[in-house]
């Protein structure tokens, strides 16, 4: 599944002025691919993150995922079957086990519990936790391994383009490597498109292509 | 979706105990107060029903000392169901078809009623008081004659088996002035015999009931008639003038028949059998009655043909009023009411609280998921989807809480609230001994 930037330009009232976050980008993402978006704070990358996550439509332009503009596209089929998130705070739900946690999405693609549930433990053991996590709330576990569950559940979700928002922001260096590691084997050996923001040059330096952005456009 | 809601409740216990004791409380209040709006109906309904209205004949200035000249068709009025037939006296009309024809039989209930005749002779003697011409008063009960009120003095000693219910019968008993007692002493339980005579007119009437006329005039007689009556001394009385003897309204009733005389009343009260129909009755009764005026004046009766004949009447020139005594009913109404009106005040105070603080909790309750909301949303859950999951859970609290509120208020009165406190101090205490009993260092990790 493709993703394309099309002159994408995102503008949004602020208290004293009109803030212009992404300014006229343009980019074809190709499959099996994993990108690195760099940039320092305020420089437009989450932003534009988030119109390819649908969470938004872009003021001018057009974000392009599978042929069809954002626009188009309804937005709760588009992240629950096309796009999918990652957020350095992990975002999993906090009252919901591992297990319930990744069979989440499932739940939402009607999958029976029975084929969820193996499903998930496929998802858990990909990101390399034991069994013993499945009945653990989020709140019992570190840093890494919340990470881990919440690429577990994308994973389970099944959506061929993976968005990351510094998804390393929070963790330590082993932890980070372990992080990148499985995102980029997503992109490599899934033929998935995976997207990271992040301003670790550590991180980005395991990307395949690696895009600077600066006042809301690539440099 | 239940069972999901039920998994969410069970891991976040606090916040869905908070929610329960919330709807638990709002609901006890509003059970309370619910109850107390409802008792207070109640109370509303019982004191229309249960306050005696009693209606009293007067002059038109409002009173009645028992010297009042009552016409029969006003007590027929009080107890007969055939109604009495009002005429227009008019010169054109005089005794012409009845223009109207009223009964308040249905709307009344213990009619009291006084008469009195004069008494010639007792045992075979002539006798004569102090005060004058002794009387045999017919009465339905004690306060028919305010001479016999022990707040006007009087104390009445009633011989053993003997009480005042004696006047609500019809036998042939009376009580007498202790002085009687003394002159006609004979064991205290012997029988007077009385005798009387009447030179009162009568006005003959034909074969149909209907008044006889001569030659354009009234046939009226003025007969000397005597009646015999025995009755049985049940009692005596002290205070008044001691020239009174008392017996039930029946017996005098029947001495009338015997006299052939026309039955002047002179004390005449009911009791109002349903207080909801008062308004009917002041209708009705307006029709023959005035309201008691304390400028009003004395003005004659011009309606009824018996009225019209009897000369007793014709010559005091009186015209009744009809005095409905709901002054009682009305002021313990007026403080129900505000009763009422102080609770419905408060009951849509509470409501308007409880849909406010309601609206808080629920919106507050919903702002502290506002990530749950975010993530739901984030991995396509529809809007719809995301609501009917928060509503159910919301709404599982607050059903449960609003059960175990009103469960509560049924089986333990509001002031036992004193329990409740009880046991959230019992809870507050083992709560504390618990977390103050961990080693500290154990705490703070936790708390990481």
């Amino acid at each position: 599944m493709s993703i394309s930037l099309n002159n994408v330009s995102y503008s949004y009232k602020g208290k004293y002025q009109t803030v212009r976050a992404v300014d006229g980008v343009s980019y074809d993402f190709e499959p099996g691919k994993c990108y690195a978006i760099i940039g320092k704070s305020g420089s437009g990358k989450t932003t534009l993150l988030s119109l390819m996550a649908g969470l938004d439509v872009p003021t001018e332009g057009e974000v392009i995922i599978d042929g069809k503009s954002t626009k188009n596209w309804n937005r709760n089929r588009l992240r629950r079957d096309a796009v999918s998130v990652i957020y350095q705070n992990y975002n999993l739900f906090p009252l919901l086990t591992v297990q319930e946690n990744i069979m989440y999405p499932l739940d939402l693609k009607k999958m029976s519990k029975k084929k969820a549930a193996e499903l998930a433990i496929k998802m858990r053991e990909r990101v390399e936790l034991s069994p013993a996590y499945d009945k653990r709330l989020p709140a019992h576990l570190s840093g890494g391994e919340q990470q881990r569950v919440a690429i577990a559940r994308t994973l389970a979700q099944g959506c061929k383009i993976i968005l990351a928002d510094e998804p390393t922001g929070n963790l330590d260096s082993t932890n980070t490597a372990n992080i990148v590691k499985i995102l980029c084997s997503l992109a490599h050996d899934d033929g998935c498109t995976v997207i990271i923001v992040t301003h670790d040059p550590a991180v980005a330096e395991q990307a395949d292509a690696v895009l600077q952005m600066k006042d809301g456009a690539w440099i | 979706m239940i069972k999901k809601a039920l998994k969410t409740l069970k891991r976040a216990p606090v916040r869905a105990v908070a929610v329960l004791l919330f709807a638990a409380v709002i609901s006890m209040i509003i059970c309370a107060l619910q109850a107390s709006n409802e008792a207070e109906l109640r109370n509303y309904e019982e004191v229309w029903q249960s306050v005696p209205i009693t209606v009293t004949v007067t002059d038109p200035t409002g009173k009645n000392d028992g010297d009042l000249l009552i016409s029969p068709w006003v007590l027929s009025l009080f107890t007969d169901d055939t109604p009495v037939k009002f005429y227009d006296d008019s010169a054109e009309k005089k005794y012409s078809d009845p223009v109207e024809e009223l009964s308040l039989a249905a709307y009344l209930k213990d009619v009291q009623s006084m008469m009195y005749t004069p008494i010639s002779t007792i045992n075979g003697t002539n006798y004569t008081s102090a005060a004058g011409t002794t009387m045999l008063y017919g009465i339905s009960s004690l306060p028919c004659d305010k001479q016999l009120l022990p707040e006007n003095g009087c104390e009445i000693t009633w011989y053993e088996g003997y009480d005042e219910s004696i006047f609500a019968g019809e036998e042939l008993l009376c009580i007498v002035p202790e002085g009687m007692v003394e002159r006609y002493d004979n064991g205290g339980e012997a029988d007077l015999y009385f005798s009387g005579r009447s030179n009162i007119p009568f006005i003959h009437r034909d074969e149909n009931g209907e008044f006889l006329w001569v030659d354009g005039e009234l046939v009226v007689e003025f007969p000397k008639v005597e009646y015999n009556c025995s009755l049985k001394i049940v009692g005596t009385y002290t205070a008044g003038d001691e020239k009174s003897i008392y017996c039930p309204y029946p017996v005098i009733d029947k001495v009338y028949d015997e006299l052939r005389k026309n039955k002047i009343i002179r004390v005449l009260s009911a009791t109002l059998s349903d207080n909801s129909r008062l308004d009917e009755f002041r209708e009705k009764a307006s029709y023959c009655f005035l309201e008691p005026s304390p400028n009003a004046k004395k003005t004659a009766w011009g309606v009824s043909v018996d009225y019209g004949t009897l000369p007793y009447i014709t010559e005091k020139n009186y015209s009744y009023a009809l005095d409905i005594d709901d002054n009682n009913l009305f002021d313990l109404s007026a403080i129900l009411e505000d009763s009422i009106k102080f609770n419905r005040t408060v009951t849509v105070f509470v409501v308007i609280l409880s849909v406010i603080s309601g609206f808080l909790v629920g919106f507050l309750m919903v702002r502290r998921r506002k990530r749950d909301i975010m993530l739901m949303r984030m991995v396509g859950e529809s809007n719809a989807r995301v609501y009917a999951g928060f509503a159910l859970e919301q709404m599982i609290c607050i059903i449960l809480g609003i059960v175990i509120g009103g469960a509560y208020y049924k089986w333990n009165p509001i002031n036992n609230l004193a329990i409740f406190a009880f046991a959230y101090f019992i809870a507050l205490s083992l709560a504390l001994a618990i977390f103050m009993s961990k080693e500290l260092i154990k705490n703070i990790k936790e708390d990481e």
